[in-house]
């Protein structure tokens, strides 16, 4: 209507200006007659439009009910042209994907240990130097949905550093090799509840410090009782380790857990002060571990646990070992959600261990462990030990030690350790050095670690 | 299961007659010498007395739920009302990376019907956790085991090669996604469908409570926009990247982190760098996590004049923040207090 109109006025204006000659009816005749002339095309081009209108519908109706995917995908193949276009102009980089690998490999971490020391003890080859201790590999994956494996397999490079140090025995070679430290199948989900199970080679579930590898013992060395009775490192065997924790609606919602291994009883071979046998040994040793963790307060975490490995000494049947461990770890954590973590750790060993088929030593040992975590990097603590010879119970050392540690990182940690050792032994002071680094895959740290 | 059938059918009639006429049918039905023994020797009162008490426990039996952070079981009392037990094995205040995962924590997940978690790498101490509950149910891959970080999209993902000269990187990008209550949305839905998985019996009150979580989050998410509004802009550095998912919601300018690199203590040299920065960009408040290093932040913050404050990026970081609600109140209350507002 408002176009009408318009042009009404357009002609009227425009017809006085072209026309002023002519008498005013005719004019208005001519006007009329024009502006008929103009309607009627107006209508005509109206319904031709509504006529294409209407078929354009019928034919969209129509696609849409036959071919809606054809519609979709040049609307989308329209939308990506346009895209394009626009990135051609753009001068920004294009759009980055994210690819995710997907493969099988196993979570790989090599752990590399560096140690050092300057010791007034220099009849002892091991001390007043310097080497790579170990550079080790820890390979974890799951091989079954029931089942996970671990491979450690340590590359060392050492002096032998017996704990009761004699000049006579000292060779000073630099003992170099690799070996398997660890290697299992660990089922977790093979349909007895809350039992799992070890297959393989393993650290023997022997008091708390035992199933540690070196480079997270909280010290640089070993404490000296696990040295006398176990091993300069750890006690390891082949064999099978079942552990249950018995169900918490049984025990008041306690956590118990019992552990049984059934292992070879070769222990570490030559290595070992005790279990130290080698293929020829007949039967196997049987270790056993209960354990019982309780939080005494919101803050305050006690585990108290006991152990018991029977087996057979130096290659001969008629000669048997038995050792009785206790051990105690609590904590208390930072009520604040910081880092100031305090950890006290104690472990003491009973050893009746035949040292000939007439004679039997009745030897013990112990240590006390007390830590206190600083902040995020930095933790300082002591270690006083005790223990007598495993297979000597007149023969004893003791020891005081101080360490500082800093991390620079989950990744990265220096360590320094003072310590003074005694009793029937070389009286020495040592201040040990210890650099311990770690590439690749995040490494599980028993969880009193702090870290 | 024949011979049980039998007991239970049995015992469950009340009427002696009917009982008599019942033991006489049962003679003819070979069962179980167990069963057999049961029926003579077990009082018949005692069978009627577990026959009614045992779907009467059953009825009454909660849902349990063990979480990682104590965000998701705030989410989850909230969908689940008293149809849930839930239990926290970080309280609030920690560092969600450095949690010590003690075996009394194993005593709640080896009964827990779901396990939710932050999934990703954010919890490296969850392996162990898992490992030594012995609880078949809440293994990855199982319905109970609920990774609240599906379907959301996460901020700094790495590109190319990554390494530890990056510091303590997240392989999977910024895992703090807790801290919006947007993507609180989506950690809903992907909680409420795993309890309906798992309970079916309580599906429709699940949902229901759900959908109310989402728009109470909806509300949230306005509310923070309308108190902050006066502050928008604000420049902060914080002590650690824990921020970013927060920044989406509350508009601060995330500046710098005291941190050079994610878990890294700066060194002298980077503190100056961070204090030289906040000079430059005018930065008058300084965030520090509940559980890092709060006299570091404060010496940088008076470095420059300006304002540390210490805000938890957790439900219950701090006593006033008991709510996943009211986690974010606090923080925006101490941010505009820091501002200079009340």
């Amino acid at each position: 209507m408002l176009l009408r109109i318009f042009l009404a006025l357009l002609l009227l204006g425009g017809s006085a200006m072209a026309q002023p000659a002519l008498p005013s009816d005719q004019r208005m005749d001519q006007i009329e007659k024009r502006l008929e002339d103009l309607e009627r095309k107006y209508n005509q081009d109206i319904k031709s439009r509504d006529e294409e209108i209407a078929r354009l519908k019928a034919q969209v109706q129509q696609q849409s009910t036959t071919t809606p995917a054809a519609t979709t995908s040049t609307d989308s193949i329209e939308q990506s042209r346009q895209a394009i276009l626009k990135d051609i102009e753009s001068r920004e980089p294009s759009a980055q994907i994210l690819r995710v690998p997907a493969n099988f490999n196993p979570d790989l971490a090599v752990i590399g240990d560096f140690k050092g020391n300057l010791s007034s003890l220099n009849d002892n080859p091991a001390r007043n130097r310097f080497d790579l201790a170990t550079l080790e590999l820890e390979m974890r994956a799951a091989v079954d949905p029931r089942a996970d494996a671990v491979a450690v397999i340590p590359f060392s490079r050492e002096v032998d550093d017996p704990l009761f140090f004699n000049k006579a025995d000292a060779s000073g070679n630099v003992d170099t090799g690799v070996e398997i430290e660890e290697a299992y199948l660990f089922m977790h989900d093979f349909g007895v509840p809350n039992l799992t199970a070890k297959l393989g080679r393993f650290h023997l579930r022997f008091g708390r410090q035992n199933i540690l590898h070196n480079h997270d013992w909280p010290t640089v060395d070993n404490n000296f009782v696990n040295q006398s009775f176990l091993g300069p490192e750890a006690l390891t065997d082949n064999g099978l380790s079942l552990s249950y924790v018995i169900p918490p609606q049984y025990v008041g919602g306690q956590y118990i857990e019992a552990i049984a291994e059934i292992i070879s009883g070769e222990g570490n071979g030559d290595e070992g002060p005790v279990v130290n046998n080698s293929a020829v040994v007949d039967g196997p040793a049987l270790n056993t571990h209960l354990l019982w963790n309780h939080d005494i307060a919101r803050d305050w975490n006690l585990e108290l646990g006991g152990s018991w490995l029977t087996a057979k000494h130096d290659d001969d049947n008629q000669q048997n070992v038995n050792l009785f461990g206790t051990d105690l770890t609590l904590i208390h954590t930072d009520p604040t959600g910081g880092f100031f973590n305090q950890l006290i750790q104690a472990e003491t060993i009973y050893g009746d261990v035949d040292s000939s088929r007439t004679d039997s030593q009745h030897a013990w040992g112990a240590y006390l462990l007390a830590q206190q975590q600083i902040n995020r990097d930095w933790y300082a603590g002591v270690r006083l030990d005790y223990t007598e010879n495993a297979l000597n119970d007149q023969q004893d050392v003791w020891g005081a030690s101080a360490y500082l540690t800093w991390y620079w990182s989950e990744f990265l940690r220096f360590r320094m350790e003072y310590q003074h050792k005694d009793g029937d032994v070389p009286a020495e002071d040592t201040l040990y050095f210890q650099a311990t680094w770690v590439f690749g895959a995040h490494p599980p740290h028993p969880y009193w670690s702090m870290r | 299961m024949r011979s049980i059938d039998c007991l239970f059918h049995w015992y469950s009639s009340g009427a002696t007659k009917e009982r008599k006429n019942e033991v006489s049918t049962k003679k003819e039905i070979p069962c179980s010498i167990p069963s057999c023994l049961l029926r003579h020797f077990v009082p018949s009162w005692l069978w009627l007395l577990f026959t009614l008490l045992l779907p009467a426990t059953f009825a009454h039996a909660q849902l349990k739920i063990v979480t990682t952070a104590p965000d998701y079981a705030d989410i989850a009392k909230q969908i689940g009302g008293d149809k849930v037990t839930v239990h926290s094995v970080m309280k609030g205040p920690e560092n969600v990376h450095n949690v010590m995962a003690k075996p009394t924590e194993m005593v709640f997940l080896n009964q827990a019907d779901l396990f939710v978690h932050s999934g990703l790498d954010t919890e490296p101490w969850r392996d162990n956790l898992l490992k030594g509950a012995r609880n078949p149910r809440v293994l990855p891959g199982k319905p109970g085991n609920v990774d609240m970080s599906t379907g959301i999209e996460l901020k700094e993902v790495p590109i190319g090669k990554i390494d530890r000269s990056e510091g303590d990187v997240h392989s999977y990008g910024n895992p703090h996604y807790t801290l919006n209550p947007q993507i609180a949305q989506r950690m809903a839905v992907t909680l409420v469908k795993a309890m309906c998985d798992v309970d079916p019996a309580n599906a429709s009150l699940y949902k229901a409570s759900a959908i109310k979580f989402v728009n109470s989050m909806t509300d949230l998410s306005r509310e923070l926009r309308a108190t902050f509004a006066p502050y928008t802009g604000l420049k902060v550095v914080t002590f650690h990247k824990a921020w970013e998912y927060f920044a989406d919601a509350v508009p601060i300018e995330i500046v710098g982190t005291i941190e050079p690199k994610p878990a890294i203590t700066p060194s002298p040299a980077q503190v100056q760098q961070t204090i030289q920065l906040m000079k430059d960009q005018h930065v008058k408040v300084v965030i520090c996590e509940t559980y890092d290093d709060s006299k570091l932040a404060q010496h940088i913050a008076d470095a420059v004049g300006a304002k540390m404050i210490v805000l938890p990026d957790h439900v219950n970081g701090v006593p006033e923040a008991s709510s996943y609600q009211e986690l974010f109140r606090y923080d925006v209350k101490k941010l505009i207090e820091a501002a200079g507002g009340k």
